[in-house]
């Protein structure tokens, strides 16, 4: 029982995972995506479609990887480069995303793809509990596994890592010291789109295995919520990720077992929980204390001064 | 990289260049989702000409297009408000549901024998609170503990839909419905007046309402102070402007418009709750706060034609077999258009080596 609560939790936690991390790199870099529910949506329907079209799950996660990357290249444009409201331009690509998805999608409702089926892992797989709950997913959860500790080293370790933060905390002195402020904020926003839209095929390709309109159902502003929860830190995203992963999951199997609530009430308790949580952690000093970029939806430019 | 964009910020806008960019920035958009039914294999002229003459020349059409320009304009109208004060209530959707479930308890349940004279206002105002109060929600989560008001009114929209859908899924489902997720309809006396076709009185009251918000934000010391809070936080602080107080009033005010959106809506066109009842006005209600350039009477232009649009696109449906999804690739298109063209605005973008 326990088992099967935690396993949940983390297929329902992964395409959050994917949207957290990769909206992390973004907003280290000083850019605030709000797209996220898009491209998840576009990241889903292109990974499906290729998937049925090729036959390879794999395949689709490039295809989802390529969307990802071109839809958040509009963004990157229109927010870095022609210094677009970054709150605005995040809502027209979830619009795009969403409408863009629904139409090319009509066509693949109740089709089938190939998909990621779980991976049995000689010896992890068989350690009691912990190789049911851990080791008993699919690739793109493995994936993940290797995702965060590699992005956290990268981001707190490394040399680009530092780039990173210091674009997102001071881009002038930044800039001062020759670091190109424009290219890294390109890079990582393409980056963290091409994670997000990852998640989002994660959802057609193995959660639930098919392709639906609108199947994130709010996911992508969940992340949004989970990136501030995990204090732009990819260890702490694992676990809001799964936490979130594991009330929704908690949510079916209430319904599963038969509970006399309704099931709409129950699904309100992810949403409800995120407003819930978004408050506890959100006043001025929990955010200086945990470490929100301070350069974060300024736009840069050398000439001007803020 | 040898050619570099260069922005200087303009000094001075005058009205007929912001006007200018904002219908070039809708050509553009026309121009570019013309390029997408192209490449979709359809005829985009003869589209537009079919949703032009159906949305605006056509009796039937005409009146799609008014019955949805109401919502819309107040909706988009009450986000001006809050946008004036760079609060993003992103959360019209939302109270737009709840104002509609207000006015369904009132019609339905409470007080289904009341006449009409004291029922009508009786609803719009009960819509007005219930929309203000979910967006107050945000707004006093904002004030106090600074919450993100994006995330936490997009999380009530989800949750106002879910609250909606257990209502016309359980208790209030109308039985003699045969099971369709609806409530029953309406008294007559909870039913607007219809003017011509299925046009209702509620068709003036976004006019009503955007002179009284022109008037509100221009004219008044309060519509100053939201403008100062907005552009500049510390200045308003220093002059001794109380910036949680303004906030909470102003998402109250804010919602509460969607709310009597939501009142006049379903009193005026649906006369029942039931699933899925809005296509998105709350979200819709956005790019038109953002294209009228928070004008209250820009609202009203822009909402009469994105109303068409959304029409046009219904029609398509019928006659081209194109999905509605099309309308939300049109309103993306058109949001990323707009975005741009107020940048031209803002600023003064050259080419330099």
């Amino acid at each position: 029982m326990l088992e099967a609560i935690f396993m949940a939790a983390i297929r329902a936690g992964t395409p959050l995972l994917y949207a957290t991390l990769g909206e992390i790199f973004a907003e280290r870099s000083g850019v605030l995506n709000l797209g996220l529910e898009g491209l998840m949506l576009a990241g889903a329907l292109m990974g499906f479609v290729v998937s049925h079209i090729t036959s390879s799950a794999w395949l689709g996660v490039l295809g989802a990887l390529l969307i990802g990357g071109v839809l958040s290249l509009v963004y990157a444009f229109l927010t870095i480069t022609m210094r677009v409201n970054q709150v605005v331009a995040g809502l027209a690509l979830t619009m795009l995303g969403a409408g863009l998805s629904g139409y090319y999608g009509q066509a693949f409702i109740g089709k089938t793809a190939s998909q990621f089926s779980p991976i049995y892992i000689p010896f992890f797989s068989d350690i009691p509990f912990i190789g049911k709950v851990l080791f008993s997913h699919d690739p793109l959860v493995y994936l993940s596994y290797v995702l965060v500790p590699l992005s956290w080293f990268y981001i707190f370790k490394t040399r680009w890592g530092m780039n990173l933060r210091a674009v997102g905390e001071d881009p002038k002195t930044a800039d001062t010291v020759g670091i190109s402020v424009f290219k890294i904020r390109y890079l990582y926003v393409i980056l963290g789109g091409m994670l997000t839209a990852v998640g989002g095929a994660y959802l057609s390709l193995a959660y639930t295995s098919m392709w639906i309109e609108n199947m994130t159902a709010g996911r992508g502003w969940i992340a949004v919520a989970l990136v501030i929860f995990s204090a732009w830190n990819p260890l702490r995203a694992l676990l809001a990720s799964y936490f979130f992963g594991g009330v929704a999951s908690l949510q079916l199997r209430i319904q599963a077992m038969g509970v006399a609530i309704s099931s709409h009430l129950l699904m309100m308790l992810p949403y409800a929980l995120t407003i819930v949580v978004l408050s506890l952690i959100s006043s001025e000093a929990m955010r200086k204390r945990i470490g929100a970029p301070t350069a974060l939806m300024k736009p840069y430019s050398r000439e001007e001064r803020e | 990289m040898g050619i570099k964009l260069k922005f200087e910020p303009r000094v001075r806008v005058s009205k007929s260049f912001e006007l200018f960019v904002m219908l070039s920035s809708i050509l553009m958009a026309l121009l570019v989702f013309a390029m997408f039914m192209f490449l979709s294999g359809k005829d985009a002229l003869s589209a537009y000409k079919t949703m032009f003459l159906w949305a605006f020349m056509r009796k039937v059409g005409l009146e799609g297009t008014l019955v949805k320009f109401v919502p819309l304009s107040i909706i988009g109208l009450g986000l001006v408000l809050a946008f004036k004060m760079k609060l993003w209530n992103i959360g019209g959707e939302g109270q737009f549901y709840l104002g509609a479930m207000a006015s369904t308890l009132l019609a339905l349940f409470l007080f289904p024998n009341l006449d009409s004279f004291v029922l009508i206002p009786l609803i719009v105002f009960a819509g007005f609170l219930a929309g203000g109060f979910w967006s107050s929600i945000a707004g006093v989560l904002r004030a106090y503990l600074g919450a993100d008001e994006i995330v936490v009114t997009l999380m009530l929209n989800y949750i106002a839909t879910l609250w909606s859908d257990y209502l016309v899924y359980g208790s209030w489902k109308d039985p003699a419905g045969f099971g369709f997720p609806m409530t029953a309809i309406f008294p007559e006396s909870a039913k607007l007046p219809v003017l011509w076709g299925k046009v209702h009185v509620g068709v003036f009251s976004p006019i009503i309402l955007s002179l009284l918000l022109k008037i509100l934000l221009d004219r008044t010391k309060w519509g100053y102070e939201i403008r100062v809070i907005g552009d500049n936080p510390d200045v308003a602080l220093c002059a001794g402007m109380n910036i949680k107080k303004n906030t909470i009033l102003t998402m109250f005010l804010s919602g509460g418009m969607a709310g009597l959106a939501g009142a006049i809506y379903i009193m005026g066109v649906q006369h029942r709750l039931q699933h899925a009842f809005s296509p998105g006005y709350g979200y819709t209600a956005i790019i038109v706060a953002w294209l009228s350039r928070l004008n209250p009477i820009a609202v009203l232009l822009v909402s009469f034609f994105l109303s068409g649009i959304f029409v046009g696109c219904e029609i398509l449906q019928v006659i081209m077999k194109l999905p509605i999804s099309v309308i939300y690739i049109f309103q993306g298109v058109l949001f990323f258009c707009v975005l741009v063209g107020e940048v031209f605005i803002r600023y003064k973008i050259s080419l330099v080596r």
